[in-house]
């Protein structure tokens, strides 16, 4: 288990104020979890990774994996494999040679895994990765990386570059090592979309502190839109005791987003006798919308 | 997995990263170390001559090689004057030059190395990898060394493999480890100084600015202290404190330069090299991974650079005060000091607000000045203050001092230094006299000398001293007489001895090696036991007329090479004898060159004729004839040259009656177009007449 | 057969539970018998194994699978007759939909007709209530 507590993040610059990349953040991430963390660019997914692959030091606060520090541990640090955005590989390598420095790192190195996905993958393990596409780059990281048979697996917007083929394999590969190792992997993307079919608990990162975090299906059940009519006027009071969201009303009929149980809501509307009800489910995009300016955000600040 | 320190795997990567650099240093270096020697080998002999004067007949003894005369090629040969081409004694020095110059490039390995650290690509992934920074830093330093030391040696090895196969060279591998060595910890040392930058910066340019600060900022320091200590003590010799610490080529890589590399120095790099790379660990361990890239620098090297920046000017403020400065000056400095620190800061923060609001770190600077201020001070006291006792004193020492021969001397203390470590109650006395009125200041009728003293807690002391003049010769000479010490070097530990003469324009040399240089090593032994402590002092008088040659003896013992030089006089009666023989002997002094100069005597110009009697009665008597004079006195000359002329026959005829003398005849060929010179030294053998006849009695 | 729409705006795992438990009724996993373990489940449909645990255990919670130690989850015995009685439950949701339509004007026959017709395809084909 990843246990961040209150970690603050600092970078300086002499004569400048420093900029803080990570603010008291703290969260914990169960084994076996698919973590997924989104956020726009600077707001402190990287750097997280970052810290929690010990490549930097907190300047406060602690992070733990099951337990042990991560700063120049590497006890803790051969159960760890991070693929960075900006991935690194030795110049003028093939597959092949990494795969050699992986195993001399990495003890539980697997090179079954790492020919048969090269296979499955269509990749060439001994060509130079200079030849590589981009796309085929983070292919070659992902499949090291998985190979290493990590416990803990920190993918760095390594899906955001891959076709929809690869990131089924490389889902698949991911899932059974949940099943069968219990691995936990954390995965940043752009993109909710990508996200929402993978991950088990979501994380929204803003400015350096998680701002929201959930379980990615509770959160599609936990607002749902509700649309009614009535005969007689009536404004927002009439709907007391309900917790709403935003409400916008034109004439006799109301749209409403709310929180709450589906079937009491139904009850209690239902009750009012009203001319028409709907009730609506929401896309993922459009909780997540909602639950931001709920906590006062605009969401397209945010995403944009 | 346990906490490693080094890891083989690792260090094998490590090695991996520098083989373009590695694989091109050993080549390049390789080709060098066996080029030179090779090349030297297919030019035959050197291409420098001597003059070679055989002693014994014809056969050359050519020292050092194991050609015979035979095998040499001939040049010249000017009357009986031979030329030949002789091979070399090759220095160490010379031999691995090229391999020390390589040393100089561990700086560049270790950049490769750690380059790394400066891009954030490369930096996230050496530090995720699951070893400790310390374990990643002793591996890689490993890797550096492995490289640097080992194309060193090899390219040594391989130039002394080659140096020693070729017949025409002496090479000595005595020094050929020592080099090696010295190579070895330079290149160390300043892969040291490497290491550290390069864990405190994030750019290959900030890491070379880092390498330089830290080499020498402290050697700037120490540039001061010397300019202070030199105004404030007066009678330390500044290379003497700390072994000459105070230097700036005390560090090694300068002093591998300059060619002087003594064992405090040595010792010293030893130390701060352990220390530097300890240091480096340490910050690579606790480095911020962020700097990669940023040629922003880290804190610490941030305010580093802002006070090192002011320092300079800081010492030399202080200086100021130290030294005996004007008002005007000082102002300027200060005002100076100022103006470098607040323009500094304006252009790297670009605000005059946080420009005023980095003052306490000029208030740091000054502070640091005024406790060197202190520092010097304090050190200027304690000299002033530490004169002892006689009786605390074990033994002094007479050293050589350069600054005495400068002083143009009568009393050089180096060649006393033979006689002069000593004990002995009365010279203790004096010198704890000397120490105690010594003030810097020396009068007119008064020496300087330096003077180790040796305290019986063990410490030794080095201090410049005066005494008079007149007392210091009778207190050395009493010492002289009383400790008849050995001060002639035993045959084991002479490796040459040569007998040179001065002539004026050139030096000419006889070596003299086997059974006549023992022979003359033991008649110059009796020659200056025997003589007073003035007549000693004549004899190490350089270049003076009543000294006939110089016997130049070079000794070897313990490691450590000395050359000593005993001029020959008048006194030295066993001494002039073998040399009335030697002369006879070489061809510098054959009969017939001799008579061809006498013979020629109109077409020389700028003769001068000295005598010297072999038997001591007769020290010398100097004659400068100008062609004019030969002309106008002509019939004086001749007759001195008639005298002269049965003179040399009648020591080549030697029946050993006659009163012999050694007489030197040198002069310009005025004829000749370049003016060249000539000298010569040759026995002459005179009846009772034909010297009083020449000399009057 | 399951089938898991992701991007729709019911959770997977709702969407699983319910096809699970279509399954146990049409006769597909009979009682007793043993269902796809997390591997096969996830490796089929391309879900995060996490959510497939999930459904499993509000069916266990439910009394509708079991798990025997170590070798995976089973249909409870009885399982059919819990859904049964869940069913049943919902029959209030029938009522209220049956108001509705009244109320907007449809006769009493057509509902009664569409309901018939509703209840006798039961047995043919795929279920499923459309959204």
């Amino acid at each position: 288990m990843i246990v961040a507590n209150e970690i603050t993040m600092k970078f300086h610059t002499p004569g400048k104020e420093p900029f803080v990349a990570l603010d008291r953040l703290s969260c914990q991430i169960p084994r076996g979890c698919i973590y997924g963390m989104i956020g726009a660019n600077g707001s402190g997914k990287s750097t997280f990774l970052r810290l929690l692959s010990g490549v930097y030091r907190p300047a406060s606060g602690t992070i733990t994996i099951d337990d042990m520090p991560v700063w120049d541990n590497p006890a803790a640090k051969s159960r760890i494999v991070y693929i960075p955005d900006d991935l690194y590989f030795l110049p003028q390598s093939s597959m092949k040679d990494m795969a050699r420095m992986y195993r001399a790192l990495y003890p539980s190195f697997n090179y079954d895994r790492f020919h048969k996905l090269s296979e499955t993958f269509r990749l060439d393990p001994t060509a130079n990765l200079n030849t590589f596409s981009k796309g085929m780059r983070r292919q070659a990281a992902a499949i090291l990386g998985l190979s290493s048979m990590p416990d803990y697996l920190f993918f760095d917007e390594t899906f955001d570059g891959l076709d929809p083929v690869i990131r089924g394999l490389v889902k698949q590969v991911i899932y059974r090592d949940v099943i069968e190792r219990n691995t936990t992997t954390i995965i940043t993307s752009h993109s909710l979309h990508e996200l929402e079919d993978t991950c088990d608990q979501l994380a929204l990162l803003h400015r350096g502190g998680i701002i929201f975090q959930s379980d990615v299906q509770d959160l599609k059940t936990s607002l749902f839109k509700v649309q009614t009519a009535f005969a007689s006027p009536f404004t927002k009071e009439k709907f007391e005791g309900l917790n709403i969201l935003s409400y916008t009303q034109m004439g006799s009929v109301c749209t409403f987003i709310l929180r709450g149980d589906r079937g009491a809501t139904e009850a209690h509307i239902r009750a009012m006798s009203p001319l028409l009800l709907d009730i609506l489910p929401l896309t993922l995009e459009e909780v997540f919308v909602y639950e931001m300016e709920a906590l006062g955000y605009s969401f397209k600040d945010i995403l944009m | 997995m346990k906490n490693k320190i080094f890891d083989f795997r690792l260090y094998l990567q490590g090695l991996g990263r520098l083989r373009v650099i590695g694989i091109a240093l050993a080549i390049l270096c390789l080709t060098v170390s066996i080029l030179v020697p090779t090349v030297r080998w297919l030019n035959g002999p050197s291409n420098y001559y001597r003059i070679e004067h055989p002693i014994d007949g014809d056969e050359l003894i050519v020292e050092g090689s194991s050609l015979t005369q035979s095998e040499l090629e001939r040049l010249d040969g000017e009357g009986e004057l031979t030329y030949y081409k002789i091979p070399e004694t090759i220095s160490d020095r010379a031999t691995i030059v090229p391999v020390t110059v390589a040393s100089y490039l561990s700086p560049v390995l270790v950049l490769m190395m750690f380059a790394f650290l400066n891009k954030r690509k490369e930096s996230d992934f050496y530090h995720a990898i699951p070893f400790t920074r310390g374990c990643v830093y002793t591996s890689f330093v490993a890797a550096i060394l492995t490289w640097m030391w080992g194309v060193l040696i090899v390219s040594s090895l391989s130039a002394a493999l080659v140096w020693a196969l070729c017949p025409y060279v002496t090479f000595s591998f005595g020094g050929l480890l020592t080099h090696m060595l010295l190579a070895c910890l330079n290149a160390a040392l300043l892969a040291a100084f490497t290491a550290v930058a390069v864990s405190l910066t994030g750019t290959a340019t900030t890491a070379v600015v880092t390498t330089l600060l830290v080499m020498w900022s402290w050697r700037l320091v120490l540039l001061f202290a010397r300019m202070s200590l030199s105004d404030l003590l007066r009678i330390t010799p500044i290379n003497s404190i700390l072994g000459g610490y105070l230097k700036f080529s005390f560090l090694l890589p300068i002093s591998i330069i300059v060619g002087e590399v003594t064992t405090p120095m040595v010792i010293y790099a030893v130390v701060i090299t352990l220390a530097l790379f300890a240091l480096g660990g340490l910050l690579y361990s606790k480095r911020r991974s962020e700097l990669a890239g940023r040629s922003v620098p880290g804190r610490l090297v941030h305010n580093l650079l802002r006070c090192l920046i002011t320092l300079p000017l800081g010492l030399l403020l202080t200086y100021q005060f130290i030294g005996s400065s004007d008002f005007t000056t000082t102002l300027v400095v200060f005002i100076c000091m100022l103006l470098v620190f607040y323009l500094y800061e304006l252009l790297t923060t670009k605000s005059a607000r946080r420009m005023f609001r980095a003052t306490p770190w000029l208030g740091a600077v000054i502070g640091v000045c005024i406790v060197f201020f202190g520092v010097m001070h304090l050190s200027a006291y304690v000299e002033t203050h530490e004169r002892t006792d006689a009786d605390r004193i074990k033994s002094v020492e007479f050293v050589n001092n350069a600054q005495v021969r400068e002083n143009n001397v009568v009393i050089n203390a180096y060649e006393l230094s033979q006689i002069c470590k000593t004990d002995d109650a009365d010279v203790i006395a004096g010198v704890s006299e000397a120490w105690s009125k010594s003030s810097g200041w020396q009068a007119f009728d008064e020496t300087s000398v330096t003077v180790r003293i040796k305290l019986k807690g063990g410490r030794t002391i080095t201090r410049n001293l005066t005494f008079n003049r007149a007392e210091f010769a009778t207190m050395m000479g009493n010492l002289q007489k009383k400790e008849a010490p050995k001060s002639v070097p035993s045959y084991d530990e002479v490796t040459a001895l040569q007998i040179s003469s001065y002539g004026g324009y050139r030096s000419t040399v006889i070596r003299v090696s086997g059974e006549w240089r023992a022979r003359l090593l033991q008649a110059l032994e009796a020659d200056y036991n025997s003589m007073t402590a003035a007549q000693k002092m004549e004899c190490f008088t350089y270049y003076k007329e009543s000294i006939l040659a110089q016997l130049q003896i070079t000794t070897e013992k313990d490691g450590k090479t000395a050359i000593y030089s005993y001029g020959v006089h008048g006194n030295m009666t066993r001494t002039m004898s073998l040399l009335y023989e030697i002369y006879g002997k070489s061809a510098y002094g054959r009969a017939e060159a001799a008579k061809s100069a006498i013979h020629d005597w109109d077409t020389k110009s700028q003769v001068t004729i000295r005598f010297y009697s072999v038997d001591g009665t007769r020290l010398v008597n100097s004659t400068f004839l100008e062609r004019e004079n030969v002309c106008s006195n002509g019939s004086a000359m001749n007759h001195t040259s008639y005298v002269l002329l049965k003179g040399i026959d009648r020591a080549k005829s030697e029946s050993g009656t006659g009163r012999r003398l050694i007489v030197y005849i040198s002069g310009f060929n005025r004829n000749t177009y370049d003016n060249d010179y000539f000298d010569i030294r040759f026995p002459v053998s005179l009846t009772e007449s034909e010297w009083i006849a020449l000399f009057g009695n | 057969m399951l089938l898991i729409d992701k991007f729709s705006s019911k959770p997977v795992y709702e969407q699983l539970i319910e096809g699970i438990e279509r399954d146990i009724l049409i006769g597909t996993f009979a009682e007793g018998a043993q269902l796809p373990s997390l591997r096969e489940m996830s490796a089929m449909l391309s879900v995060n194994p996490n959510t497939i645990q999930k459904s499993y255990a509000e069916l266990m919670r439910r009394g509708i699978v079991q798990s025997a130690h170590g070798s995976g989850c089973y249909v409870a015995v009885g399982a059919k007759e819990i859904l049964r009685r869940e069913a049943a439950g919902r029959l209030g949701e029938l009522s209220a939909l049956v108001r509705e339509l009244r109320l907007a004007g449809l006769s009493a026959q057509d509902i009664i007709a569409a309901a018939t017709e509703a209840a006798n395809e039961q047995n043919e084909g795929e279920g499923g209530r459309a959204q």
